[in-house]
């Protein structure tokens, strides 16, 4: 939007200085990947993807992401189901608490597992009497992985579901639609395009995940080493070309992301307009 | 199908929004609910519906033809249901929104296919929108909408339709239209009506019976006219129309309010009790010269003209104002201006004893 008040110099310092921030900051990083990645020839690269350890990681990330999307799926539906419909006691403590991963470091939540499950953590005991694992092995990871990434689908439901209130699921009931029915028909196509957007979200954070999964995982190549961490594996063995390999796929990963991020994020606008259009209106 | 209630008590959050109401709607009538917002007829209205479930008291029912349907989940009382805000479904279009109740029937009850389309193309021109059934509900005016809602509810062939506040959003000109096309739709239907209002004048000129409610409470029931003529207390008068109010006192057979003597109703209050005198602005007499009617001083302080009747605002030697809607051939021999000092009295009131605080 043109404002009457801004000089034409101002505006092209602007735009310059904030390009070249964008340019030099982000841009140039991530053709950098890519450059270092394909440095020495797409033989090279593709060798590097093939390499077992890295096919281990590949499917360990992709494996992590397919449980916890899921299940933050399933949970951030059920928190954001109960905190929009229901007025409880500790309601506002619910809302403050789903934001607890946001705002405490995820080394910190990955050290919380440690405690609870680590071998002489709270259940550590228990845990290796019946010769069950969960830190140092897959379990821990996905339990870190799904701490990390619970807010993205619930905050970006709860919101909408407020606002849209539950006049439509009532109408449903009393047109005789049984409590699943109206879920299925009317709850979620109302809020699909923001369920997707925070699927989006919680995807990239779970296949990115470094911090908290650092501390749970024991970085035991071949069995416990996701791609962020197999990255930095890599990385600190000076094998640069196969550090950037695997770090491009996670780069195109939040390409994608971005992508479909947009898209989503328009609909949802969408949605809510939809929603906001609804409301009474005194135009015929 | 006849709805019955009784003693229905709610409260939320210690707030009591109704307080052990009873009430009847004969089978067929179109009855509504009038009275404030917050007085609690919204909540009386989900109750009915199964929306809301009354305070656990072992006197509380709600009867669909003298049966109880407290076991009843809200799907199973065949009830139609028009929200305030419509509440269509916002990413179905409005074919697909009047099928629904159709659709979602377990599959022995349900219509076939081209039954629902018969049905719902049926109920498309009922509602004189025959060439919109592909249109989202965000394409729709105010007026469309609720129509939308009415079918929708109306397509499930419920025993008894209740609508919230089904005219609360929309404007006037929408308003008068969709009222006088609910009321004639009621007199194709003959189906059990409930409907909330706020307004009186939208109850006055619809229902065939009103419930007047206040502060969780039943106030009065009864046609428009007994309502509107003969309110049991100030609060029903004063809500169903601009009302002048005379406090006044039985003295030797007489109701007496400073300057006005009147006679005492047939019922005859006992002597000294204190009474409300109701005069509506039509039978408030203005006369220039006191008569045995026209008797209490007062002073012209508004004139406006411009409507059906001249009204005339005025204010009382002790400060009370009052209100008088002359004919334009009764105001012409007066030609009252303000500051003009006149008299003025009842031609007809209706006296309420009753212990009603303003």
């Amino acid at each position: 939007m043109k404002r009457a008040g801004d000089p034409l110099w101002l505006r092209v310092l602007l735009i310059a200085v904030s390009t070249a921030f964008l340019g030099l900051f982000v841009l140039l990083p991530l053709i950098a990947v890519f450059a270092g990645a394909l440095r020495d020839g797409l033989g090279v690269y593709l060798r590097a993807l093939a390499e077992p350890e890295a096919w281990s990681a590949i499917k360990l990330t992709l494996l992590v992401a397919a449980i916890v999307v899921p299940a933050n799926v399933f949970f951030g539906l059920a928190a954001a189901w109960t905190i929009a419909r229901f007025r409880f006691v500790g309601r506002s403590l619910l809302t403050t608490l789903i934001d607890l991963p946001f705002a405490v470091s995820p080394v910190v939540s990955g050290l919380i597992y440690v405690l609870m499950f680590g071998l002489h953590g709270w259940f550590g005991p228990w845990l290796s009497a019946h010769n069950l694992k969960v830190i140092f092995a897959v379990p821990g990871v996905v339990l870190a992985t799904l701490f990390v990434t619970f807010p993205f689908v619930a905050r970006e439901l709860i919101p909408l579901m407020e606002e849209q209130g539950s006049e439509e699921e009532e109408a449903a009931l009393v047109l005789g639609a049984g409590g699943l029915r109206t879920f299925w028909s009317i709850t979620l196509p109302n809020v699909r395009w923001a369920l997707l957007y925070g699927v989006i979200l919680c995807n990239a954070r779970a296949m990115g995940e470094f911090g908290a999964v650092s501390v749970v995982s024991g970085h035991i190549r071949g069995r416990t080493n996701t791609l962020p961490l197999q990255v930095e594996i890599l990385y600190n063995e000076y094998q640069f070309a196969a550090a950037f390999a695997l770090a491009s796929l996670l780069s195109l990963l939040a390409l994608v992301t971005l992508v479909i991020k947009r898209l989503a994020e328009r609909k949802v606008a969408r949605e809510k307009r939809a929603g906001l259009s609804l409301e009474p209106s005194l135009e015929h | 199908m006849s709805i019955e209630v009784r003693h229905i008590t709610k409260t939320f959050n210690q707030h009591q929004a109704l307080r052990d109401v009873s009430l009847a709607v004969p089978n067929g009538e179109l009855v509504a609910l009038l009275g404030p917002s917050g007085c609690g007829k919204t909540t009386l209205l989900r109750i009915i519906a199964g929306l809301e479930e009354p305070d656990a008291d072992d006197s509380a029912r709600v009867l669909f033809d003298g049966q109880d349907v407290a076991e009843r989940g809200v799907g199973q009382r065949r009830v139609g249901f028009v929200f305030q805000h419509y509440a269509l479904f916002r990413h179905m279009n409005v074919f697909d929104n009047i099928a629904f109740g159709m659709r979602v029937k377990p599959w022995r009850q349900r219509p076939r296919r081209g039954q629902i389309r018969d049905k719902v193309t049926h109920l498309l021109e009922l509602i004189q929108m025959a060439d919109l059934g592909r249109r989202f509900p965000s394409q729709l005016s105010g007026g469309q909408r609720q129509r939308v809602a009415l079918a929708r509810a109306l397509a499930v062939e419920p025993k008894v339709l209740l609508l919230d506040e089904p005219f609360g959003a929309l404007d006037a000109k929408v308003r008068a239209d969709l009222r006088s096309w609910l009321r004639r739709l009621h007199d194709e239907l003959h189906m059990t009506s409930l409907f909330v209002t706020h307004d009186q004048e939208e109850a006055l000129e619809v229902a065939d019976r009103i419930v007047v409610m206040n502060d969780g409470q039943v106030e009065q029931v009864g046609t428009p006219d007994q309502v509107f003529h003969q309110p049991t207390n100030t609060f029903v008068a004063d809500f169903l129309g601009k009302v002048n109010l005379f406090h006044a006192r039985v003295e030797q057979g007489k109701l007496v309010a400073g300057a006005l003597v009147m006679d005492a109703p047939a019922s005859g209050a006992a002597e000294g009790q204190a009474a409300q005198v109701l005069v509506r602005p039509h039978d408030l007499l203005v006369a220039r010269v006191a008569d045995d009617t026209a008797a209490l001083p007062a002073k012209v302080t508004r004139v406006i003209s411009t409507s059906s009747v001249v009204r005339v605002d005025l204010v009382t030697t002790d400060g009370q104002t009052l209100q008088a809607d002359l004919a334009h051939e009764a105001f012409a021999p007066l030609a009252l201006s303000v500051g003009d000092a006149v008299f003025v009295g009842p031609r007809r009131s209706h006296v309420v004893v009753d212990d009603y605080v303003i």
